[in-house]
């Protein structure tokens, strides 16, 4: 399986690049698949309707007139006026809800304003500049009026990380009034009276075994050399009106950080953005510049390596991607900052562009928002039916079909939610469902699951003392040198199921007769009962999709490492004077196939009312039934050719490996002659084409 | 042994018959070898493109110049007259005016200001007065520029035939270019012709520019400049800022020499299906049109800046092209085209002035004009009844761990279904293009003219829809392959002046010769589709790229591919098959029976403040037209109806029976909600209220198209119906009738 899924993620990245899209004039935003690179195509999320590039009053004696210069932060207070701050310029300005200029700042305290980064307005309209080329955190009223400002604060804490005072972006928590700033790699917090009051959102550095090896061993000079662990740090945060704290950092997973008030992160951990590649073809993670939080409690990230926009809900889960790079309205050069504002306009500041875009919402992402908002108040029927009505739009709408399958699960309609995990690929729910399901079954009809249980039950149990008791009279009559072959393949199958041993050792006595019957019959059979498997396993432990089912698949599945075990145990043994014949060999492993082709189908069987809690017993049950396989396998090694146990370890290690090596010979054999075949194939097309 | 033997004999035999196979088998493979060998040799014939003779707009050809220059003397001095126009040039000033009989109004050849010319710095001066710009490439690969108004120039001007011939000396380097300027009944004409230009000294010119400054306005002006991004864009002149950037498109496409978008640096843009340009304000303004070169020409927006607010947009052809290439030492370099582009520059300018001086009054001004020249048919060909536009997505080719394969998402009989849920619904007209009909499915390359379902199931399809009087297009690829597909990488392909496959970073896609493509409709699909039984075509791609070749055996000019494919379109119109168009680019109207994916916007480019329906303002009420965006895949669907009112297009869904979601494992990516279940009904009310409401306008041309407010605008018909459409959340009153929010309305003459 695990070979199988590299073949489909090597198929995949290599052609996630040559999507095809013929209609390419339709415009469309996407969400990320499963898999490396998948994008699925959803309406278009977000709409540019309005470009800053021009301020008109802005710097009127300069030769550059009305134009930004590498604007580095941009905030929008409760009455939608808009902050920028123009840090190339080393001005903040303020503009009404159209971009119209209403103040700029220069100064503050006599002092002109250098490399301002950052920006926040409390709601009475107060000011705060991280002025960051003068080590200062400004305060000034709504007119622009110096009131405070807040420098380098003491403590013994600070005095070896925070060698200078450059705040980069600044927030307000209304609620405690302290000032969160990130300076350098420290998201910290000031009071009102200037003093330190602790680091924010810091995470262990964990357990490292390299790094604590090289530690072990290092000198104390080489001890000094080496560099500090340091807990990851943040790129940049926002503070919503009701003071929750939302950061981005510059991990390489769990880079959104939801933080509450001792610290911790309650947004769900996991990988957020894309990976991309340079053309070095070195992976390139995320790097978020930037994090907004809307009314609905959505999260949008900006990611300046690609320009994209990544629009979460609340538990993680990607809503849409958005931007990328470009020349129009609605992609982007160098995102710096984003911000929201009362309307749920994304306003984003782009420093290469010198330009503010304004995002609104369509009416697709409107409604996403307002089913998702629905279902976190608990109206389900109305948030179903706004999501059903999405999925007309958009039917294959992942972020649909989860809050379907979920409103469909809390409302009891439990086949309706098995249906919506199945489609959508969400195997854990899937089993809880079914294990609902299941239970209602059990409730409805008690008296019939026992007594079914009990006859099956009764019944398997009588099949098995049944036969075993047949198979010594089996046995004494294989011992006739007269018996079919027909007769002696069912009787070997019978024993090789029962004792094994015995089986091999009237293989061994029936060694000058050849039957071909166990050698295609078992294999084969083995193909049929896999295929069966692989395609009616139950959803909750299966491992293949229905529509990736391919006797193909399944014959080389069994095939190939028949064949290869076959041969190099023939090899193998018949260095280490073994006395197996290569018939004794097919013969032998073949019938070692008998338990897996007896258990495989009622193994299937039973999966189909295997819920999420039972999954790891069944996956247990099926390595027993592998680990039969091998077991057989190592006997009839040891048992046909008279080895001891140790010897008989040995060799079969050996014979592992010889596969193994046969398998890369294999490989290496087969790139080489596929691109023989290909360079034909070539030359034949280029031969045929011309003769047309 | 006995040589009369006869089992000696038998054996002689026998050997002697194995001597004669191996000899013919030895000769059968020489000649195999021998031919494949000479193909490979010997030069093939040249190709014949005389089936693309004769073929483009028919514009007035201009008449030969006289050697004597016209005497110089002050002020303007007449030159050439007619019925409308005379043309009158200023010896002293490098200057030429049009100026109408009747009225008197006079369009400049450059900016015309009534300033005291010594009060203009004269670096805004020569802007000003440029009547064109060369650039020019020196030995070192080094571009430069040089103005028609710089001192150094000598400009000589000859009477010719309706105009002048501008004779332009630059001395250093000694590059000579000559301008011809002369009148119809509707403007002018100006046109830098290729054996007009010379080169000296090892200078290359690389491009021209003609009359940049020739209808600029200033910022603050109450003017704006026309644009053909996509469906049409403004440039407001009266709120530009100056801090504009500079936009240049190329016509058509850019040049065909890579696929890569980075280095083509369009990625994301619409093209320009037409030509045009102009500007209007003021009572006066011009809209021109690129009637002979477009093919290579670039379509400049030049705004002004903070310092000299001037607005310029002009064409340019350019004659050469760079490359950005890789040397040995894997280091990037530029490498430019070693051939001059064999092409004229020609630029119709029709003059507006009036109430026609708007970009309504050059949109009209243009259909006439494209009307007369022969590029737009004469009569409409829209159809009695409003149609509905309607894709259908027939399958895709899937991946799977066997390879490819092909996935129905619709099967014929399924579609015969639709057809008759829609007819049921009371849909009269259907526009219907078959999607991934062949066995290669949808968003393949190289399509083959084999049906995936079936030869029987497709006629019988056709027949379906020729009883319901619907019309039905197959849809073909003549242009794009995709690696893996059947062709052959040396003679299918086209490849740039540097020897290159033109083709994209991942060497997946590749752009077709279009001889070959024009040979294999002509010699083998056009055959097959008869066989199918096909009524229609609908052809992709054909307004997407202009290759050109620069194979040793299959040269092509990007003039000749634009000539092959509208040859493309007649050949299935001789033998009865209706032609649907993509996009619609100028070269391909003349035949179109149908254009599907017209634009309905522009790029969205930083520079300009409106979209316009231009493009439909000069196609509706001719040609019937499907705009880009289906309904169905709209991020917001009233607002996509809308847009189709606004734009006079007929409503457009694509449909499968398979939801999209069955695309996962194919390489179709920007299809998301196809299911014509869950859209019947929105298809067939959708349709019914068109029909119902805008029927009365559906056959008219539009006159005019008009801002009433930020959301809501107003189209005017030929007949007088206006339809005042309101994107706003808010009621809007128009001349006493009030047009519901997120509405429209049409009120009757």
């Amino acid at each position: 399986m695990l070979k199988k899924c590299s073949i489909f993620v090597l198929l995949f990245v290599l052609l996630a690049g040559f999507a095809a899209q013929a209609k390419s004039t339709i415009g469309h935003d996407v969400v990320l698949g499963d898999k490396p690179g998948e994008e699925i195509a959803i309406p278009v999320t977000y709409e540019c309707v309005q470009v800053i590039d021009f301020i008109q009053g802005y710097m009127p004696e300069s030769g550059d007139e009305g134009k930004l210069n590498n604007p580095q932060d941009v905030f929008i207070d409760q009455n939608d006026c808009i902050y920028i701050a123009d840090t190339g310029n080393n001005a903040v300005l303020k503009l009404d809800s159209e971009g119209n200029l209403l103040q700029v700042i220069t100064e503050a305290n006599g002092v002109p304003l250098q490399y301002p980064l950052g920006l926040y307005v409390d709601e009475a309209g107060d000011i705060f500049i991280a002025d960051n080329g003068n080590a200062r955190i400004l305060h000034l009223d709504k007119d622009g009026v110096y009131i405070e400002e807040f420098v380098a604060p003491e403590s013994e804490l600070l005095s070896q990380n925070l060698a200078t005072f450059d705040p980069a972006k600044i927030g307000i928590n209304s609620y405690n009034g302290y000032i969160y700033m990130l300076i350098g790699k420290q998201f910290l917090t000031l009071d009102a009276l200037n003093r330190f009051q602790g680091l924010v959102g810091t995470e262990p550095v964990g357990f490292d075994l390299i790094d604590y090896l090289v530690r072990l061993f290092a000198t104390d000079v080489q001890k000094e050399k080496l560099e500090k662990r340091e807990p990851v740090s943040y790129n940049n945060f926002c503070i919503t009106p009701d003071n929750k704290i939302y950061a981005v950092s510059m991990a390489n997973a769990n880079q959104i950080k939801k933080i509450n008030s001792i610290g911790d992160s309650t947004y769900p951990a996991g990988f957020y953005g894309e990976l991309t590649y340079d053309e070095n073809g070195e992976t390139v993670y995320p790097f978020f510049v930037d994090i907004a939080v809307d009314s609905y409690d959505m999260i949008t990230v900006a990611d300046q390596h690609n320009s994209k926009l990544y629009h979460y809900n609340d538990v993680g889960e990607l809503l849409a991607v958005f931007g990328g790079k470009g020349s129009n309205k609605g992609s982007f050069e160098t995102i710096t900052s984003i911000c929201y504002d009362t309307k749920d306009r994304l306003f984003v500041l782009d420093s290469s562009r010198n330009n503010l875009q304004v995002m609104a919402p369509t009416a697709f992402l409107q409604q996403v928002h307002s089913a998702t908002s629905l279902y976190l108040q608990g109206k389900y029927d109305e948030s179903l039916s706004q999501w059903n009505e999405m999925r007309q739009l958009m039917s294959s709408y992942p972020v649909a079909q989860k809050y379907i399958a979920s409103i469909l699960y809390k409302q009891q309609d439990y086949s309706g939610a098995l249906q919506e995990y199945y489609e959508i690929g969400d195997k854990a729910n899937y089993g809880k469902t079914l294990g609902a399901l299941r239970s209602i079954f059990y409730t409805e009809h008690f008296g019939l699951v026992v007594g079914v249980v009990l006859v099956v039950a009764v019944g398997v149990v009588w099949l098995l003392l049944f036969l075993h008791k047949k198979c010594y009279a089996v046995e004494d009559g294989l011992y006739d040198h007269g018996v079919s072959r027909g007769r002696e393949f069912g009787g070997l199958c019978l024993l090789s199921f029962y004792h094994p041993i015995r089986m091999l050792d009237l293989l061994k006595w029936r060694r000058q007769r050849v039957n071909l019957l166990p050698v295609i019959i078992l294999p084969a059979a083995l193909i049929v009962v896999r295929f069966i498997a692989s395609y009616f396993t139950g959803y909750t432990v299966s491992s293949m999709e229905k529509e990736d089912v391919s006797v193909f698949y399944e014959a080389t599945m069994v095939l190939v490492p028949y064949i290869s075990m076959v041969l190099c145990t023939y090899a193998v043994t018949s260095v280490f004077s073994g006395e197996m014949t290569l018939y004794e060999t097919f013969a032998a492993y073949a019938y070692s196939m008998v338990p897996m082709i007896v258990l495989w189908p009622a193994l299937t069987l039973v999966s189909q009312v295997v819920a999420s809690q039972e999954a790891s017993v069944f996956l247990a049950v099926q390595g027993f039934v592998y680990a039969w396989l091998v077991w057989n396998l190592i006997l009839s090694l040891g048992r046909l050719n008279d080895y001891s146990a140790k010897k008989t370890v040995g060799i079969f290690l050996l014979v592992l490996f010889g596969v193994g090596v046969v398998w890369v010979l294999c490989m290496l054999i087969f790139t080489f002659s596929a691109q023989l075949g290909h360079f034909i194939s070539e030359v034949f097309q280029e031969i045929s084409s011309r003769f047309q | 042994m006995d040589k009369k033997d006869p089992a000696v004999q038998a054996k002689r035999k026998i050997h002697r018959g194995k001597l004669i196979a191996a000899c013919v088998a030895a000769l059968a493979a020489a000649a195999l070898l021998g031919s494949i060998v000479l193909s490979w040799v010997l030069p093939e014939k040249a190709l014949d493109l005389s089936f693309a003779d004769g073929r483009g707009l028919a514009w007035k050809r201009p008449g030969a110049a006289t050697d004597t220059p016209i005497a110089a003397t002050s002020g303007y001095q007449e030159a050439a007259r007619n019925g409308h126009y005379r043309l009158e040039v200023s010896t002293e000033e490098t200057m030429f005016r049009i100026v109408e009989n009747t009225t008197g109004t006079a369009w400049y050849g450059g900016y015309h200001t009534d300033e005291n010319p010594e009060d203009i710095i004269p670096r805004n001066a020569r802007i000003m007065k440029n009547l064109l710009s060369v650039s020019y490439i020196d030995a070192d690969n080094n571009v430069s520029s040089l103005n028609s108004s710089a001192d150094d120039v000598s400009t000589s001007f000859h009477t010719m035939e309706d105009g002048v011939e501008i004779r332009f000396n630059f001395t250093e380097p000694a590059i000579n270019i000559t301008m011809q300027v002369y009148l119809d009944d509707t403007g002018f004409y100006a046109r830098v012709p290729n054996d007009g230009i010379e080169e000296n000294g090892g200078y290359q010119v690389a491009g021209v520019d003609i009359l940049p400054a020739f209808g600029s306005v200033m910022t603050g002006t109450d003017a704006y400049i026309v644009y053909p991004d996509g469906s049409g864009v403004l440039f407001d002149c009266k709120t530009a800022t100056g801090s504009e950037s500079m936009y240049s498109g190329y016509v058509y496409a850019p040049p065909a020499l890579t696929l890569q978008q980075e280095t083509v640096g369009q990625e994301g843009h619409k093209s320009i299906p037409l030509p045009y340009y102009g500007s209007a304000g003021d009572g006066t303004g011009f809209a021109a049109y690129i009637v002979d070169g477009a093919e290579y020409a670039r379509i400049t927006l030049s705004p002004g800046n903070t310092i000299f607010g001037l607005n310029r947009v002009y064409g340019s052809l350019e004659y050469r092209n760079s490359l950005t290439v890789l040397n040995s030492q894997n280091e990037e370099m530029e490498v430019i085209s070693p051939e001059r582009a064999d092409a004229d520059l020609c630029v119709k300018y029709l003059l507006l002035e009036g109430e026609k001086a708007d970009y309504s009054g050059m949109a009209g001004a243009l259909r006439g004009y494209l009307q007369e020249t022969g590029a737009l048919p004469k009569e409409t060909a829209s159809p009695e009844t409003m149609p509905l536009a309607l894709d259908i997505l027939m399958g895709v080719q899937q991946e799977d761990l066997l390879g490819k394969s092909y996935r129905h998402m619709t099967t014929y009989t399924q579609a015969e279904e639709m057809l008759d849920t829609l007819s049921d619904g009371g849909v009269e007209s259907l526009y219907t293009v078959l999607l991934g009909w062949q066995k290669e499915g949808y968003g393949s390359g190289l399509l083959s003219a084999e049906s995936a379902g079936g030869a029987g199931f497709l006629k019988d399809l056709q027949k379906a829809f020729q009883e319901k009087k619907a019309n039905l297009y197959l849809q073909t690829d003549y242009l794009n392959a995709y690696d893996g597909g059947r062709f052959s990488m040396q003679k299918d392909i086209v490849y740039n002046f540097f020897d290159q496959a033109v083709t994209d970073a991942n060497e997946f896609r590749f752009l077709l010769n279009p001889y070959r493509q024009y040979e294999k409709l002509r010699d083998k699909d056009l055959k097959k589709y008869q066989k199918l039984g096909a009524s229609g075509l609908a052809f992709d791609g054909l307004s997407s790229w202009l290759p050109a070749d620069s194979s040793k055996n299959r040269a092509l000019t990007a003039a000749d591919s634009k000539a092959i494919y509208a040859a493309m379109i007649d050949l299935a119109k001789d033998r009865q098959l209706s032609a649907a168009v993509q996009v619609g680019n100028d070269y391909l109207l003349h035949g179109a029976d149908y254009l599907y994916d017209v634009y309905d916007g522009g790029s969205g480019l930083f520079a300009f403040s409106r979209e316009i329906p231009f493009y439909s303002m000069v196609v509706h009420g001719i040609l019937p037209y499907s705009c880009a965006t289906p309904g169905n895949m709209s991020s917001d669907f009233t607002r996509t109806k809308l847009k189709w009112v606004e734009y006079g297009s007929m409503p457009y869904f694509l449909v499968s029976y398979q939801s999209a979601a069955a695309l996962s494992k194919s390489q179709v990516t920007d299809i998301f909600s196809s299911r014509f279940a869950d859209w019947e009904t929105v298809i067939t009310q959708t349709y019914t209220e068109f029909a119902s409401r805008l029927s009365d306008v559906y056959r008219q041309t539009m006159v005019s198209h008009k801002y009433v407010q930020d959301d809501v605008v107003c189209v005017t018909y030929a007949e007088g119906h206006r339809v005042v459409v309101n994107y706003s959340d808010e009621d809007v009153t128009i001349d006493g009738t009030t047009v519901p929010a997120n509405d429209y309305t049409v009120i009757n003459p």
